[in-house]
């Protein structure tokens, strides 16, 4: 008895130092522990890209490299992929918008793990990371290149020339432009293909999940598991963030503006869309290497895209792999910081939603704490420095 | 000739109705709508979120016939008022079967699938719902 009294006074004393929140053991039942365990395993496989005969070679890596860090591709010779794509800067800028040769309107995304995705850039105007490759290559705002420059930079450079013969086993001098700058962009593509992000905080936890380790699990901090609660429970956040990438992969209005000046809009994935079918480098095209051509099935979702009117002021959900190392945030770089996003999404205007029915997305009216809980999850899906 | 034209009619009517008979009636139909009934399989069986899947369809129309005519097909969120982001293609491979692919469910949640048939007297409208975990 005296035993029983003892070890009450002491629960009670450790509990009195904890804020009753945090006091709480956060448990997850069996359908929470099924939906965690989706965001995982990371890293997945390697991808290869059946479009794209270089992909995984690594002589294309090393030239695609090369590539990716030499401004001489644009013909100002001051812009180059890195120029945006920042390796120090999770390959994106830290800039609302880009600034290639000219002003941008749309923030530069990480390309962290692009290699895993089906549709590239906020309005998935390409289905092959070569196609995506090529775009801002040729692009008036970003690097403003033509195939005829890049040709030449490739033929009469030594070092390029010589990378270039061995990977596509002919030279760049003997080829028509088009197919170089092609080749560029399949290059570049597989280099991008091995920018795969670190596990994390969260990888560690969901793993410990996944086993009953649960001295593992006990080291994942009590506020992100709250976090992850609301993420995947009432904040209804992996309705689109989902899988161990944390994207659908798809394209929604989540209430922010798509005007970039007076009388101007960013059609969004509307125009992606545009693009992709009048594009000449993607899955279904010439330049494709994949053998089964449009019967591939990586290439189902490139043959039935539609174009659709809810496409206008669409943009790409993002993956949320390393979203503290990327601000700041959305299409237009609008928002600042993680709170400033989990602020958006607690007093969303749904007046700026084109909604028909039911609404997926509602104000979240989070409390502080769930806020705070919310921002220590996402910081999670983070490498620990 | 005209010999061998009768004996290809004669095996083309015997076969007809064996075909028939083998998917129509269906055991269970899935949706149905006067004469007209249906069901689908999916591959794969549980489709992912976000990632393609296919659908063969066996269809049958009046008298338990094997249905012959065209098929469309599509997917809503009904509470949601929206569809997919794709348009899916349907080929026919035997009478009465069809091949659906380009379906991509982009959303968790009580989704429905919509086939239109062509029939005798007009669109024959058919839907079956699908929770997407």
């Amino acid at each position: 008895m005296i035993r029983l009294l003892v070890l009450a006074a002491v629960l009670i004393s450790a509990c009195a130092n904890v804020p009753s929140a945090i006091a709480q053991d956060v448990s997850f039942s069996e359908a929470e522990r099924t939906a965690i365990l989706r965001f995982g395993p990371w890293p997945p496989p390697p991808s290869i890209d059946a479009s794209n005969r270089v992909s995984g070679d690594e002589r294309a890596i090393r030239l695609g490299l090369q590539l990716f860090n030499d401004p001489r591709l644009s013909p100002s010779g001051r812009v180059a992929c890195a120029s945006c794509h920042q390796p120090e800067q999770a390959f994106a800028d830290g800039l609302t918008v880009a600034i290639g040769a000219a002003k941008g309107v749309r923030n530069t995304p990480s390309l962290l793990d692009a290699g895993f995705s089906r549709w590239f850039g906020w309005a998935g105007a390409n289905d092959t990371l070569w196609g995506a490759s090529i775009r801002p290559i040729t692009a008036t705002a970003e690097m403003a290149s033509v195939a005829e420059h890049v040709q030449k930079l490739i033929a009469t450079d030594t070092t390029l020339a010589a990378a270039f013969t061995q990977t596509f086993g002919e030279s760049a001098e003997a080829m028509a432009a088009d197919p170089v700058l092609v080749a560029v962009g399949k290059a570049l593509a597989a280099y991008q293909e091995t920018l795969i992000s670190k596990r994390t905080p969260f990888d560690a936890f969901r793993d410990a999940l996944a086993t009953g380790d649960a001295a593992q699990s006990s080291k994942y901090a009590d506020s992100a598991k709250r976090g992850l609660k609301l993420f995947i429970g009432e904040g209804r956040c992996s309705l689109c963030h989902l899988g161990p990438g944390f994207t659908n992969g798809e394209f929604d209005d989540i209430g922010i503006p798509f005007f970039t000046g007076p009388g101007k809009v960013d059609k969004g994935r509307y125009a992606g869309i545009q693009y992709f079918k009048d594009s000449a480098f993607t899955r279904l095209g010439a330049y494709s290497d994949d053998r089964a051509g449009k019967d591939s099935p990586a290439a189902i979702p490139s043959r039935h895209v539609a174009l659709q009117g809810r496409a206008f002021g669409s943009f790409k959900v993002p993956s949320l792999r390393g979203v503290q190392e990327t601000a700041p945030y959305m299409h237009n770089g609008m928002l600042k910081t993680l709170p400033e996003v989990i602020e958006h999404y607690s007093k969303m205007d749904q007046e700026r939603l084109h909604i028909d029915g039911a609404a997926i997305l509602r104000p979240l009216n989070l409390t502080p704490q769930q806020a705070l809980d919310l921002e220590a999850f996402l910081r999670s899906l983070s490498p620990t420095k | 000739m005209r010999l061998a034209g009768l004996i290809t009619g004669a095996t083309a009517l015997l076969f007809a109705p064996t075909l028939a008979a083998a998917n129509c009636p269906i055991a269970a139909p899935m949706a149905a709508a006067g004469d007209y009934q249906l069901s689908y399989t999916l591959t794969p069986a549980l489709p992912t979120v976000g990632q393609p899947f296919q659908m063969e369809i066996l269809a049958c129309g009046p008298g338990n016939t094997a249905y012959a005519g065209p098929i469309l097909v599509d997917a809503d969120m009904p509470a949601h008022r929206h569809g997919m982001n794709y348009t899916p293609s349907v080929i026919n491979t035997a009478p009465g079967t069809y091949v659906a692919d380009g379906f991509l469910l982009h959303l968790p949640g009580d989704w429905r699938f919509k086939f239109r048939l062509a029939g005798v007297e007009g669109p024959v409208r058919l839907a079956h719902g699908h929770v997407q975990p």
